[in-house]
């Protein structure tokens, strides 16, 4: 009656997510929780200045030591932490919370609504990333809330549109007539058949946005667009340091090595995310 | 009346000149309540479309006309909310190919309860335990296989089971099943088949079971139509169509058996040319080109005439029954 039997079932179970996904996801949380320290503790209060010890080497007081205004690197490092995540996290939530909606809608629907949804992000990509957001920021004024807007918008389209791609070859699948059968309309299979099976997509996009999201970031404060004194942030941080570039270059150093390290580390954890996730990358019971 | 009643169904595709092209062009087909019906054809003879419009769920693009109706109810002008409510609780399909018919992202148990819980209208609770019982009858006893367990963590044979448990849920009227072993290996073939027919007994289910293999058929349906190029060419029962064909397309496809009688290395005994492309089937017998018997007159389209057995045939040349089996 029976055919040969894939062994006793068991849940899969463990954590596997390889060399590179564990090292993602130190500096991920190293960051996300020196972000959070800097909410309560830092060595020195990041905005203090001290004439006197400015310039300064790393020192027992100064372990990365100070800027042009005798303020503390390490602390204004870890400052700038909060506010690279605060602004990337909330605009990419926001850029996906509408996109991944928007084309979800397009795939299901098809038609004219497709068609405007589309147009709509070719529009949206015809601009370059940084022209909108200095457009956004020239209009609203500078600032950290107006940061997130202008990069939540860039980042519509491209859910929009990873989301309507992945979307269409799944409402193709068989299961999909088999979920019509079982009398769902297309909004319930869109949340429960196809997002699912492109979640994986999603995530890899969404750690890839983040990233994108830090430099976009990063840029907009360094040209002076971005959050304003005296909330610190690593693009700010670079920005002030080109002038001693010279002088002082661990002052444009370690900003950069922070954005690069932690961009790093979020790519690699979302590969590792994506592996993890996808339950048809999961062995089968019996496996080893 | 018959339960389901198709007449005249044609599906037609917009063509490259405007002109809707048919693609199955007037099949009648009638399935009695708890009757069952084999559907036999090459591929790309229309068979699965046929099956997909009497669901309601053909590609976008195509369109449906012609007679369909479930129990009297007119199921082509029908709208797409009353559709629902019928679409697998009182019509349900078992599609092909197992590996792709489930989701590959849920867990086995809420697929299967996910038609239930909307169609029969249980809670989250009752829908699962449901579920639990549809899979075990199926054969996948619960102990073993979990309703936890996703589609990748079962052999072929055993998705099978699932989607035959996801079609039978909700206690449909009438299960078109549509070529549910080819993918399957033939020991696992002959389980899956005994399974269905199993169900349908015990159901009271009528079964339109849809196959190019006349070995699944003669095991599953009493009853044949025997579809060419969109239409039905013969039709009756079972065992008197495949004792003694009329139609000569139907001589091909049983003189196309392997016997196991032949010589290793013989060639295999074919028909002649492949099945015209919709939009090239010629005018009048669809079969004329690649057909023995053919002359002039077969360029007028044959209608499908009954004997007084109930076989029917759509040819100005059929074979005679004194012909023997070929």
């Amino acid at each position: 009656m029976s055919e040969p039997a894939a062994g006793p079932a068991t849940r899969p179970s463990g954590w596997r997510l390889g060399v590179g996904g564990w090292l993602g996801a130190a500096i991920a949380l190293g960051v996300a929780m020196t972000a959070a320290l800097s909410l309560v503790w830092t060595p020195h209060d990041p905005a203090a200045m001290t004439m006197a010890d400015r310039l300064q080497g790393p020192s027992a007081l100064h372990p990365l030591g100070t800027d042009h205004f005798g303020r503390d690197t390490l602390s204004r490092l870890m400052a700038g932490a909060r506010v690279s995540i605060a602004v990337s996290l909330v605009a990419v939530g926001l850029g996906a919370g509408v996109g991944v909606p928007l084309g979800l809608l397009a795939a299901a629907r098809r038609g004219w609504i497709d068609e405007a949804v589309m147009r709509f992000n070719d529009l949206a990509f015809a601009f370059p990333v940084l022209l909108t957001a200095v457009l956004v920021t020239a209009l609203l004024g500078p600032g950290a809330v107006n940061a997130i807007l202008a990069i939540a918008l860039f980042n519509i389209p491209v859910f929009a549109r990873v989301t309507r791609g992945a979307a269409l070859s799944i409402w193709k699948r068989p299961f999909i007539q088999a979920a019509r059968l079982a009398g769902r309309g297309r909004p319930r299979i869109s949340l429960d058949h196809v997002l699912p099976n492109i979640g994986g997509t999603l995530i890899v996009q969404g750690t890839i946005q983040v990233a994108l999201a830090i430099l976009a970031e990063a840029s907009l404060s360094y040209l002076g667009l971005g959050s304003r004194p005296p909330e610190v942030s690593w693009g700010r941080m670079l920005n002030e340091a080109q002038t001693f570039l010279f002088l002082s270059p661990r002052l444009a150093l370690l900003p950069g090595l922070a954005i690069v390290v932690t961009v790093l580390g979020l790519n690699l954890l979302g590969d590792a995310l994506r592996d993890r996730l996808d339950p048809r990358l999961r062995p089968r019971p019996g496996d080893t | 009346m018959a339960l389901l009643d198709i007449v005249g169904l044609r599906v037609e595709t917009p063509g490259t000149d405007g002109a809707p092209l048919p693609l199955v062009d007037g099949v009648t087909l009638t399935l009695e309540r708890g009757g069952s019906l084999g559907l036999v054809g090459e591929s790309g003879c229309g068979k699965s479309l046929t099956a997909l419009a009497a669901i309601g769920l053909l590609p976008p693009g195509l369109r449906t006309r012609g007679r369909l109706a479930l129990d009297g109810e007119d199921l082509v002008e029908a709208p797409e909310r009353r559709l629902r409510q019928i679409r697998g609780r009182r019509l349900a399909m078992v599609f092909q190919e197992p590996m792709t018919a489930l989701n590959p992202v849920r867990t086995i148990g809420s697929q299967v309860a996910e038609g239930p819980r909307r169609h029969l209208g249980l809670t989250r609770r009752q829908a699962r335990e449901h579920a639990r019982a549809v899979l075990d009858r199926v054969g996948l006893d619960p102990t073993r296989f979990p309703p936890t367990l996703y589609p990748h963590q079962l052999s072929g044979g055993q998705r099978q089971r699932v989607v035959i448990a996801i079609a039978v849920a909700c206690g449909p009227e009438v299960l078109i099943a549509d070529e549910p072993t080819t993918a399957l290996d033939v020991a696992t073939q002959a389980r899956i088949l005994d399974l269905i027919n199993d169900l349908v007994d015990e159901r009271d289910m009528a079964l339109l079971m849809i196959s190019h293999d006349l070995g699944v058929i003669a095991e599953t349906a009493p009853r044949l139509s025997v579809m060419y190029a969109g239409r039905v060419v013969e039709s009756g029962p079972t065992a008197r169509v495949l004792a003694a064909p009329y139609h000569p397309y139907t001589r091909g496809l049983l003189g196309a058996l392997p016997r196991g009688r032949g010589r290793p290395g013989a060639p295999l005994a074919a028909i002649p040319g492949v099945v015209p492309a919709p939009d090239r089937r010629p005018p009048g017998c669809a079969f004329t080109d690649r057909c023995p018997r053919s002359d002039t007159a077969c360029r007028i389209a044959p209608a499908l005439v009954a004997d007084a057995h109930g076989q029917a045939v759509a040819c100005h040349h059929p074979h005679d029954p004194e012909d023997g089996a070929p």
